[in-house]
């Protein structure tokens, strides 16, 4: 089985070389290319000069480049020639596309036949190569495994040569062989039994086996390593293990898969083996696989990056910055990157770089759907820590995650422009407004004012009750751009709370709101008022009631000034009248002498008299305008210097004289009588 | 000092004898056991590690092994003459394959192009082992004395089965043609084996007349410009062992040890020609120099 393909055998080419007068082709395949032929000439001859050949031969290995075809021979000496020196060299000829289907090189070995027990013949048609067997465990030393792959993969440009009474042998050989990806397979060059280096100029050698070590300082080749202790390479590990027990691992298949897209041979088995490490969890240290990737040329490359990138992105929040942008990379270009691990790379660029997550939250590439994963799973304190990196990214966020308008602290992040995250997000609901308000950050009337009137006096009669006058200020002058929803939230008395009412007089002018057939929505509210208010709160209230009540605006001037006229003057009496209170009643107040200017008392209860009278208010309402019966007798007074002050004054005595219901024990009236 | 250079090429099919004789001159000249014309100098790629594995086995009286294909050995000598002048011989020790493919492919190798473009030539055969012409006649003979003999399907030609002298003569031919073709050249042509054919009591010249007569009139017809000697050379002197390189049953010959045995080995050399007989393999390499 290769890579689970169920591999059914295939044909290969066979040719036979010997001594007919020279060394020659005696048989089997003669319609190679002349390049190729040669090749095959010079290498199924003998490999050694004075050295005595194994009886049971030994292997070359070797591509024929024009043929797309690869060569594995075994060469036996040939003794029962005339001529010493003479070998026979039976080849078998692989297509490379076959070749890469070779899990086992014992398939090919079972093949060779050497000539004194054949007949010529059996040279000539092509061989059929049976199933490939599985490739079974190795028996090697592998301390000389790795010496071995060491040697070959630590220095790819260099030809290895090592000893046969080194432990090296034709298994080992052919067993690293097979161990190689596909591409690295087919242009590998070895022979197991040489006494000279075989490579030529253009076609050097990877490995050759001599018979002994001690003769290798004489080979004088250029270039050479021998397999040692010296050669060992630790990261190449993975490989002496699957070379004891192959593809336990899925090496091979690793191997199989990157290896097709690498273009530096043996040069790429190192960092190929450091990605493997990498990719299987056998090290954590993704700097090893990168630095790796960097040994491969990364135009080509893209599986052996592509599975460092899903690896690290399994363990994002712990790569490094290079590997981080690697993984960013991948997720902008791979529109098959796994969604769930797109959304957790996502979060860790929210992490890392709040601004540039928003940047792919708005752009058009594949991450802009994997940030927009990742915003709906980062918890609410990660967002919070974002934007308190970057709070210009607050108002794309917010847009996006309409919970974060509502959680507590978000308003209060330092830096964060409050008007511009408002209006990026679509929420004007109460919850957002009260959230804002108890959050106590400063908000500007015109952040306010992107809210509803109605949201607004919800969140003031939810929350404002705790906060301070400047923190509901701009909500109140928020409110004045909505002012049919404040009267309607007056009259309604959804607007109630006593503080809230008072901020609100303190904000607005007392004939800013507008009266209509129903009455005057103040006098709604402030009867239902609930709540305590200082007595500053009460007497700036009142005279706030009562400027109205002396104003234009107001359609039911009685109804205010009973509510306030008597709290007002008791305040100016005791001079307990706020500053802010006196100046808003005083311009409702008419003209007097400067020399008269001091006595508040008389001008608010001349003013109060003569609004009756210049109105013909109710005369039921002047009879209850006070409790206190000298300061009603004060007013009546006053009433009477006005002009129009008597007639008013003798309709309200007739009016006691008939019904004397609103007058207990004629007080009023007495009182009357006595001015009139 | 005049350099000359290069000068001599080594020519031969399989088999005729390049390696001994380039064994017995390394011999000849590393040794000086014997007055010879040219004597050694030194060597320019101090490739000592081949010369002294042939010049071994020559001295044990073991029979060379076949040269590999692999890796053509250009061994490079400065010999020195009686005057002092420096002279640089190349010898392209390639295997007979080269030459045999010449014939039979029609091609040679760009390497050894290069040596057979530019110097002149030694050409080595081996006189015990010259492939005849089979004349039809004969065979026409032959098969009327064998009536009813067994039925043989004519085998089917190939270039190998040619005979030695046509091949020889192609490859002269090549030699006088582009992209080998250089001017006149000297050719001395070296019968090998002598030991083995001097029984039939012919000098080297009367030996090429007889058994290389389609050779004999090519040189003596001046067709191409070759001035040419012909040497009889037995750079064994005997029968050597066989190699017992991969092969246990290698036959020990009595006239090996015979060779092994003599005090100055570079007697083993013989060279005949037209004058005395000498040990000296130098005396056609001056001869070669002689135009240069």
């Amino acid at each position: 089985m290769v890579d689970g393909r169920s591999v059914t055998g295939f044909e290969v080419q066979q040719t036979l070389h010997g001594y007919g007068e020279g060394h020659r082709l005696l048989s089997g395949l003669a319609s190679l290319p002349p390049r190729d032929a040669r090749t095959m000439l010079i290498l199924s001859d003998s490999a050694v000069g004075g050295a005595k050949l194994p009886e049971e031969g030994y292997l070359t290995g070797y591509p024929l480049a024009e043929s797309a075809k690869y060569v594995l021979a075994r060469t036996w000496p040939a003794p029962e020639m005339k001529r010493p020196g003479c070998v026979w060299t039976h080849s078998v000829i692989i297509d490379f596309a076959d070749l890469a289907s070779l899990s086992s090189a014992s398939a090919i070995l079972r093949l060779f036949r050497r000539p004194e027990a054949v007949t010529r013949e059996m040279y000539e048609g092509p061989l059929t190569v049976g199933d490939p067997a599985s490739p079974e465990p190795g028996k090697f030393d592998s301390d000389i495994a790795a010496g071995l792959l060491g040697a070959l993969y630590g220095s790819p440009d260099s030809k290895i040569v090592g000893g046969l009474d080194a432990g090296l042998d034709e298994d080992i050989v052919l067993r690293v062989w097979m161990q190689q990806w596909p591409r690295l397979r087919r242009s590998f060059r070895f022979c197991t039994f040489t006494a000279s280096d075989r490579s030529t100029q253009s076609d050097s050698f990877d490995l050759q086996l001599i018979p002994n070590v001690s003769s290798i300082p004489r080979l004088r080749l250029p270039n050479l390593v021998s397999p040692g202790e010296a050669t060992r390479a630790p990261e190449l590990e993975p490989l002496v293990e699957d070379l004891l027990d192959p593809d336990v691992d899925g090496l091979r298949r690793f191997l199989r898969e990157s290896g097709v897209e690498v273009s530096e041979g043996r040069g790429a088995m190192r960092p190929l083996c450091a990605v493997f490490a990498f990719v299987r969890g056998r090290t954590s240290d993704p700097g090893l696989a990168l630095a790796a990737l960097d040994g491969l040329d990364r135009s080509r490359a893209s599986t052996t990056r592509r599975q460092v990138v899903r690896r690290l992105a399994q363990d994002i929040d712990s790569a490094g910055d290079l590997g981080f942008q690697m993984v960013l990379d991948e997720v902008r270009s791979d529109p098959e990157f796994d969604e769930a691990l797109a959304a957790r790379v996502g979060a860790e660029l929210w992490r890392r770089e709040p601004a540039s997550f928003v940047g792919a939250l708005v752009g058009t590439d594949l991450l802009s759907p994997a940030t927009n994963a990742a915003l709906s799973q980062i918890d609410m304190d990660d967002l919070m820590r974002g934007i308190s990196r970057d709070p210009g990214t607050a108002p794309e966020i917010a847009k996006r995650r309409g919970d974060l308008l509502v959680a507590e602290g978000f308003w209060t992040v330092p830096g964060i422009d409050i008007e511009r995250t408002i209006a990026s997000s679509e929420d004007r609901s109460e919850r957002v407004v009260s959230s804002l308000m108890s959050s106590v950050a400063s908000v500007s009337r015109s952040a306010a004012e992107q809210f509803q009137g109605g949201a607004i006096i919800g969140a003031l009669e939810r929350v404002g009750s705790v906060l301070g006058r400047d923190h509901v200020e701009p909500w109140l002058q928020a409110l004045l751009g909505h002012t049919r929803d404040l009267i309607d939230a007056l009259r309604n008395r959804e607007l109630k709370f006593a503080p809230s009412i008072s901020r609100l007089a303190h904000t607005i002018d007392p004939d800013d709101l507008f009266c209509d057939e129903r009455g005057d929505p103040w006098f709604d509210a402030v009867s239902g008022m609930v709540g305590e208010l200082t007595t500053e709160e009460d007497g700036h209230l009142c005279a706030f009631l009562l400027a109205r009540a002396l104003g234009r605006q107001s359609r039911d001037p009685a109804a205010l000034m009973r509510l306030s006229l008597e709290k007002v003057h008791r305040a100016l009496a005791g001079s307990r009248m706020p500053p802010d209170g006196w100046r808003m009643l005083r311009n409702q107040l008419p003209f007097v002498m400067p020399w008269q200017e001091w006595d508040r008392c008389w001008r608010v209860r001349s003013a109060v008299g003569a609004k009756f009278v210049d109105r013909n208010l109710n005369i039921s309402d002047f009879v209850n305008l006070v409790d206190d019966p000298e300061l009603w007798w004060q007013v009546a007074s006053d009433t009477s210097h006005g002009w129009g002050g008597w007639k008013y004054l003798k309709q309200v005595q007739r009016r006691l004289e008939v019904d004397g219901a609103d007058d207990p024990g004629g007080r009023k009236l007495a009182a009357l009588r006595s001015i009139l | 000092m005049a350099m000359i250079e290069p000068n001599v090429s080594i020519v031969g099919l399989p088999g005729s004898g390049k390696t001994t004789f380039l064994a017995a001159l390394w011999h000849l000249v590393q040794s000086g056991e014997i007055p010879t014309r040219l004597r050694y100098g030194s060597m320019s790629n101090e490739d000592y590690a081949y010369l002294n594995q042939i010049v071994k086995l020559w001295r044990r009286a073991t029979e060379q092994g076949r040269t590999q294909i692999a890796g053509m050995k250009s061994i490079a000598m400065h010999l020195v003459d009686a005057e002092g002048r420096a002279i640089r011989v190349s010898f392209p020790d390639v295997p007979g394959e080269n030459y045999r493919a010449m014939w039979e492919d029609r091609k040679v190798d760009e390497g050894l192009a290069e040596n057979l473009g530019t110097g002149n030539i030694m050409l080595l055969v081996n006189g015990d082992r010259i492939k005849a012409p089979a004349w039809i006649t004969e065979r026409l003979h032959l098969a009327g004395k064998v009536e009813k003999g067994p039925a043989e399907e004519p085998a089917r030609w190939e270039p190998r089965h040619a005979p030695t002298q046509v091949q020889l003569v192609d490859l002269l031919q090549h030699l006088m043609r582009a992209p080998l073709h250089r001017g006149a050249r000297l050719l001395a042509v070296m019968i090998g084996a002598w030991d083995q054919v001097e029984g039939e009591g012919l000098s080297p010249v009367d030996f090429q007349a007889a058994k290389l007569p389609f050779l004999d009139q090519y040189l003596k017809s001046g067709r191409d410009e070759w001035t040419f000697r012909t040497y009889g050379l037995s750079a064994q002197g005997g029968e050597f062992d066989e190699n017992d390189e991969n092969n246990a049953s290698a036959k020990v010959r009595t006239d090996a040890n015979r060779l092994r045995e003599l005090d100055v080995l570079s007697t083993r050399i013989r060279l005949v020609s037209d004058g005395p007989e000498s040990h000296d393999l130098t005396e056609p390499l001056e001869w070669l120099m002689g135009d240069q």
